[in-house]
């Protein structure tokens, strides 16, 4: 299989980059300081920001397509979605995940299914999932309605262990000259241990093991969940460096060797041929240590572990590009195939969140404009919120190629990016009307009216702002919603009766809070 | 479809109620549903208090969805659980704050305001 693939490395060659890379938003940021990547002068370049958000247009050459603007190449790819992931990248991801990289096309690889849309029918699935009427017979949309990074098993754990081990360090460290019967230090596990952090995933993960009790209630009699054990050593969450299972050394992300082909549904088994074909490169089967116990791989398993451990690795690695602070939850194991199990568990809840990350944040600007306003909308707000995600970077916030429809909306979709403005400055833009902005009141004009305060005071020009259009509706909204930190009332009602200092405090807390006014 | 009393229910189907609720919560709010909103914020009011009143305040269940790739769903967690875990629940709110994630970021910035003048007391 590995002659399939081009060498190791020839992605990074940036001779080997299309300037396009369809879908790669997320994951390959737009080349810089080139002008062919903006605004390029196709006879279909539309120019501005909207560029490849748009869906798939079977007449136009996305190879040719140039990159700018704001929107990044968010669009539907005509293309196979995976046409250009780098081989090792894609085989750490499902094949749904949207990212792209560029392949030679003789490139002999199949090609796979294209990543969900974000108003795919199973996008749509969530949504769709029964608020109104509630029935426990129901599994559809018990099993839906499960958040992704929760599992049944989940719910039905059993309680962690009330006190944690003597040592709650992994017992696992790199095999060296010293006597066993004396655990070495090893800096990886103890500085994660003991290093304070604010990380709120770990947080949550010492939250989840040290208070989270569930209701067994409903569990079938007798059934049992793999669960944290009290004797098990619990892999501190978090980096597969925490896991070090052959002593120091390069890592597998720095090894060209490494060429990976496992897939998302990979089912390893003992002895398969598989595993007989893999060597950790380069390195002897040195034993590990786990629960105090000194354990040598077989050669099969050391490959496969030596395997996953890259496996995961790499898909973590991946979404703390996009998501710095996440970490997968904590496995138990108690043998080298439970660590290799473990790893594997590491790198699906790696996958789950690249997806989460990536698939459901897309927006697809379709070719087809929305026949009402609300749907060209819902499409306009969600391509501007995506947009104002704050760890989208700056420099992948290109696009040029655009829809016809859209264009309308790049103007507010420019202005919902905006940074936060001072009162003095959004007063006075108010005499300078602009496209994608709209008129605001401070003190919302219709309640105002209702409760008797004159026009005088509501279009008083220090009532008035201009603000970007979309963040004006969301501020709208809020007022509408009902809202935990009024006591489950709207902002709306709970104004009703109250002083215009009142009205007034609101609406800047309430420009505050949607980032359009500077604290 | 046959409707179920929420006090018939176990802990983990009222997780997975109102994380549906949630749901639907999130996608009313982007499409400017607010009366089905309105709607939808009692509803999983109902269920939060259900949570509570089981015994040893099974809201802690509600717990795991503070990891819930849905930021509406990491919201109304974080509030339901601020009693219980409030350093974890404020930092998923401060997440969410700080992530831009709009709207929901408003409402998490909304309510870590409240909680610091007092208007919000967890309980």
């Amino acid at each position: 299989m590995a002659d399939q693939f081009p060498t190791p490395g020839w992605y990074l060659q940036p001779g080997t980059w299309p300037y396009w890379i369809p879908n790669g938003l997320a994951a390959f940021p737009a080349l810089r300081n080139d002008a062919s990547t903006k605004n390029s002068p196709l006879p279909d370049s539309k120019g501005g920001i909207l560029g490849t958000l748009a869906e798939p247009n079977p007449s136009l050459d996305q190879s040719k397509l140039g990159l700018g603007g704001i929107l990044g190449a968010l669009g539907a790819s005509a293309e196979s979605p995976a046409s250009g992931i780098p081989y090792w990248l894609e085989t750490a991801m499902p094949f749904s995940m949207a990212l792209e990289a560029p392949r030679p096309s003789n490139d002999p690889r199949p090609q796979v299914a294209s990543p969900p849309a974000w108003d795919s029918q199973a996008l749509s699935n969530l949504p769709a999932l029964p608020s109104a009427d509630f029935d426990s017979n129901t599994p559809y949309w018990l099993r839906t309605a499960l958040p992704s990074g929760v599992n049944s098993e989940m719910f039905g754990a059993p309680q962690a262990p009330a006190e944690e081990p003597p040592n709650p360090a992994p017992q696992l460290w790199p095999a060296t000259a010293r006597d066993v019967a004396v655990p070495p230090t090893l800096p990886a596990l103890l500085s994660s241990r003991s290093t304070p952090t604010p990380n709120y995933r770990r947080q949550l993960n010492d939250t989840l093991a040290n208070t989270w009790q569930p209701d067994r209630s409903a569990a079938p009699a007798g059934a049992e969940h793999i669960a944290f054990s009290d004797t098990w050593p619990v892999a501190s969450s978090g980096s597969p460096a925490n896991r070090q299972w052959m002593g120091g050394g390069i890592g597998a992300e720095s090894d060209p060797r490494v060429i990976s082909d496992v897939t998302p549904d990979n089912d390893w088994r003992p002895g398969t041929r598989y595993a007989q074909n893999r060597e950790p490169p380069g390195r002897g089967f040195r034993p590990l240590i786990i629960r105090g116990r000194l354990v040598e791989p077989e050669p099969g398993q050391a490959s496969r572990l030596f395997e996953a451990q890259t496996r995961a690795e790499k898909t973590i690695a991946r979404v703390r590009e996009i998501d710095p602070k996440w970490r997968p939850r904590p496995s138990a194991y108690e043998s080298v195939e439970g660590l290799i199990r473990a790893y594997e568990a590491d790198a699906e809840q790696a996958q789950a969140r690249l997806r989460e990350l990536t698939a459901p944040l897309l927006p697809t600007i379709p070719r087809e404009r929305p026949p009402t306003a609300s749907g060209r909308n819902d499409i306009a707000r969600a391509a501007a919120r995506w947009l104002a995600r704050r760890w989208l970077a700056q420099e992948q916030r290109y696009v040029v190629e655009g829809v016809d429809w859209f264009s309308e909306y790049e103007p507010s979709v420019q202005a919902y990016l905006d940074s936060p403005k001072t009162l003095q400055e959004l007063q006075q833009a108010v005499s300078a009307p602009k496209p994608g902005y709209d008129i605001h009141h401070i003190v919302e004009k219709d309640s105002a009216r209702q409760d008797g305060f004159p026009p005088r005071m509501i279009n008083a020009p220090e009532n008035l702002l201009r603000i970007p259009r979309f963040k004006h509706w969301e501020i709208t909204g809020w007022y509408m919603t009902k809202n935990d930190a009024y006591k489950g009332l709207s902002p709306r009602d709970y104004l009703r009766g109250k002083a215009w200092t009142d009205r007034i405090g609101v609406g800047l807390d309430a420009l505050i809070l949607h980032g359009v006014l500077k604290p | 479809m046959k409707r179920t009393k929420l006090q018939d229910v176990t802990v983990d189907q009222l997780v997975q109620r109102f994380t549906a609720i949630a749901l639907d919560q999130d996608k009313a709010l982007r499409s400017g549903q607010h009366a089905k909103f309105n709607r939808l914020f009692d509803e999983l009011e109902a269920v939060k208090q259900e949570l509570q009143n089981r015994a040893g305040d099974q809201r802690r269940a509600l717990i795991a969805l503070l990891a819930h790739s849905n930021a509406q769903v990491r919201l109304k967690s974080a509030i339901a659980t601020l009693a219980l875990v409030p350093d974890v629940a404020r930092t998923t709110l401060q997440t969410i704050s700080d992530q831009n994630e709009y709207p929901q970021a408003a409402y998490a910035r909304d309510m870590i305001n409240a909680l610091g003048d007092g208007r919000f007391i967890p309980s």
